[in-house]
């Protein structure tokens, strides 16, 4: 599915933060997003997303426009970002269920959770795991999610090599399924092994690194 | 709907931070009451609708001040805010559930406050727990919206009692006024207008946030 922005701002607190991003990504492309911090990047995948509002700009994913009101168009973007984006009381199980509920999904939620290697921790409330379980999770539900569009904020981010290993699969199913994907990382290397092309963001600005 | 009303409950079920701190801040409140107005029965009886929605009011405000400060740690509401659901059905869940805990919260307020103070009136249990549960709903409807509103702020906490206090007024004095009439053993024919004020402002705060959610969640 296609992405394209047009002329998108977002200003947080009078600063400017993503400053009139043009960017189009055709259908199954994995693209790399890099910058120093504080560039913008977990903004732009935010707002792609639907999480942050945006001061003024487009955003279409296929033929239809990214909006509030736009709820069913949601099912075909899923972020995972720094934070968990889980809650710490739950189980990994009651976390993926409740996820696989708000998007009427009917998934083997025991056998995800067995592959990503959290099966002996499915029971305990994840305010326990550590940051390497925590990341695994996250990446379970976005295997559990499955959209067309997926953006991943850091995902190396605490992975032990099992995780890592995981996650290379995923973006190799997901290629084969023609998901488009975006991944913000600050390992160049990994973008480049990866993403078909890398995008740098800087001061709110993007450009295509050559 | 009902896996963001289960998520609620269960998360209350797990941390149990709303119950308890409202049974207990209630009890507590119940008890100064009790020890500080040194007044004859009648007086006390007199008083006595006032100082329960009072009560009631304060211990709304902890539960209000949890309902979705909980969502911003971890970033959990990331899970449902780019989620395929309305949004606004998230802020009625949460005032569902809400005013379910606090109705709870409620059966161990209300039987010390009249036990503390002393209070032995007869009146239609029946009328008392409408007026309840509409004074109940309306508060924690006005409560959920304001919440929200300041979810990203700094000083949510004091923000919620200095807005929440003065725009439950009328709900307070709506309840107040009920509450008396059911007191005195007034057929509802002579009160019912304060009941209605109840029913509306519920209703009005439940739609506004219900149609204001997607746009204030947004960061």
């Amino acid at each position: 599915m296609n992405l394209k922005i047009i002329e998108l701002k977002k200003t947080f607190y009078k600063h400017l933060v993503l400053d009139s991003i043009n960017l189009e990504i055709k259908s199954g492309k994995t693209i790399g997003l890099i910058g120093p911090n504080g560039s913008g990047k977990t903004t732009l995948l935010k707002c792609i997303s639907g999480i942050s509002s945006i001061d003024s700009g487009i955003i279409k994913i296929g033929s239809d426009v990214v909006s509030s009101l736009n709820h069913n168009l949601r099912k075909k973007i899923y972020f995972i970002g720094h934070g968990n984006g889980m809650y710490s009381h739950f189980t990994a199980y009651e976390n993926l269920k409740f996820l696989a509920d708000i998007y009427k999904i009917k998934s083997n939620i025991d056998l995800i959770i067995e592959e990503i290697g959290l099966g002996k921790s499915a029971n305990k409330m994840i305010g326990f795991y550590s940051q390497g379980m925590l990341q695994k999770l996250k990446l379970a539900s976005c295997a559990l999610i499955s959209s067309e569009i997926i953006l991943l904020d850091e995902p190396l981010t605490g992975l032990d090599q099992d995780g890592k290993n995981y996650l290379f699969n995923l973006l190799k199913v997901w290629k084969n399924q023609k998901k488009t994907i975006m991944i913000s990382s600050h390992d160049i290397n990994f973008l480049e092994k990866h993403a078909n092309y890398t995008l740098k963001l800087d001061k709110g600005i993007i450009n295509r690194l050559d | 709907m009902r896996s963001l009303i289960w998520k609620e409950i269960l998360s209350e079920l797990r941390t149990k931070q709303i119950i308890s701190t409202m049974v207990v801040f209630g009890l507590a409140i119940s008890l100064v009451f009790a020890l500080s107005f040194n007044l004859n029965k009648e007086l006390i009886e007199l008083i006595s609708p006032g100082l329960f929605w009072i009560a009631i009011l304060f211990c709304s405000t902890l539960g209000i001040n949890r309902v979705f400060s909980y969502e911003i740690e971890g970033d959990s509401y990331w899970t449902w805010i780019g989620a395929p659901i309305d949004r606004g059905l998230v802020f009625l869940s949460k005032v569902i559930v809400l005013v379910i805990i606090l109705l709870f919260s409620e059966i161990f307020i209300a039987i010390p406050f009249f036990i503390f103070l002393n209070i032995g009136i007869v009146f239609s249990v029946f009328h008392f727990i409408i007026t309840l549960i509409f004074g109940t709903c309306s508060i924690i409807s006005i409560g959920c919206l304001i919440s929200g509103l300041t979810l990203r702020s700094r000083i949510k906490g004091s923000l919620i009692s200095v807005l929440l206090f003065p725009l439950s007024t009328p709900v307070i004095i709506a309840a107040t006024k009920s509450t008396e009439f059911i007191f005195k053993q007034k057929p509802i024919s002579e009160w019912s207008f304060w009941l209605l004020i109840l029913i509306t402002i519920s209703t009005i705060f439940c739609l506004t946030g219900y149609l204001l959610f997607n746009y204030i969640i947004e960061e």
